[in-house]
């Protein structure tokens, strides 16, 4: 009976390196848009923010 | 411009924290991941439990020979990876509903993975039987032709930009792409080939239970694992509208 145990365990490791690097890579991107959406999110409530500041809700003059 | 303003100083989705743009969609996936997570780990330990330990070698190729439980198990689950692609990109063309562009999109991602696992490990597992990590073999070169239609399918939503027109193109592609499936799965009986014809089907299985059982658990961890990647997917997918829809939203805003 051949020994190829050296074999068995290379694919092995290569099917599990496959896989977890997927979900590294999945990982990654999920952060990198939750980052996205966070620098937007802070962006816009900062917009809405000065346009709340602004008397009577009113746009800065020449904006319309 | 003053209109908006109540809109953008209370954006839809400022209401709720960073990351969590549709609650009750985003809560599904999120404790359906929590609870698949630990369930797939289990049954990925049970599987290997099973092909290193529980599972007899086998007399002609011997340990090699374990590498098939994986191979098996994740060439399966890359049938239903591109099945679901398939399905996916005709109810797209049928209703051109976005969430089944996205799982299209998802499940040819993860079925690329797993046809990449089916090519290296078949390609280790040659080695060990046949001398030779490839050979043009009917089944292995229809396999790897799947691979390069995925490939391009991918390759297609990722540079061809986010529009209808791509998506389309995408779903057509998928769809046509999923041919080559039935073609995989029957090339062992239509051409001679270096690769064994289905063990399982025949009227007395060649393999013993214990071997048989250690396929099934094998089947059982790899479905598992490719329902807790696609649901993954799907959140990059959510998170990737999300993200658009606020851009949108902030583009209106300079151009008001």
């Amino acid at each position: 009976m051949p020994n190829n145990l050296s074999f068995l365990f290379a694919a092995f490791v290569v099917i599990w390196l496959l896989i977890f690097a997927y979900v590294a890579f999945i990982g990654g991107r999920v952060q990198g848009l939750r980052q996205d959406i966070a620098l937007l999110r802070e962006e816009l409530a900062a917009r809405g923010a000065a346009e709340a500041a602004t008397p009577g809700g009113e746009a800065p003059a020449g904006r319309e | 411009m003053g209109q908006h303003a109540p809109t953008l100083a209370r954006p839809v989705a400022a209401d709720r924290p960073a990351g969590r743009a549709a609650p009750a969609a985003r809560d599904r996936l999120g404790d359906a991941l929590r609870y698949l997570g630990p369930l797939t780990a289990v049954a990925m330990v049970a599987m290997l439990y099973m092909a290193f330990i529980y599972a007899p070698t086998e007399q002609t190729q011997g340990d090699a020979q374990r590498i098939f439980y994986a191979h098996f198990g994740a060439a399966l689950v890359m049938y239903v990876a591109y099945f679901v692609t398939f399905v996916g990109g005709i109810v797209y063309l049928w209703k051109r509903s976005e969430a089944w562009d996205m799982l299209a999109r998802s499940s040819a991602e993860v079925g690329l993975l797993f046809t990449t696992i089916v090519l290296l490990s078949g390609a280790i597992w040659g080695k060990t039987i046949w001398g030779t990590w490839w050979a043009w073999d009917a089944r292995l070169t229809s396999t790897l032709i799947l691979w390069f239609i995925y490939a391009g399918y991918l390759m297609l939503r990722a540079y061809g930009g986010e529009t209808p027109q791509i998506a389309r193109s995408a779903a057509v592609v998928g769809i046509i792409g999923f041919i080559d499936v039935p073609i995989i799965n029957q090339s062992v009986r239509w051409w001679r080939t270096l690769h064994p014809a289905p063990i399982v089907e025949r009227e007395n299985p060649a393999l013993p239970g214990s071997m048989l059982l250690t396929m099934a658990v094998a089947l059982v961890a790899f479905v598992l694992l490719y329902v807790f990647l696609l649901l993954h997917r799907l959140r990059v997918e959510q998170l990737r509208v999300e993200v658009a829809a606020l851009r949108q939203q902030a583009l209106f805003d300079d151009e008001c």
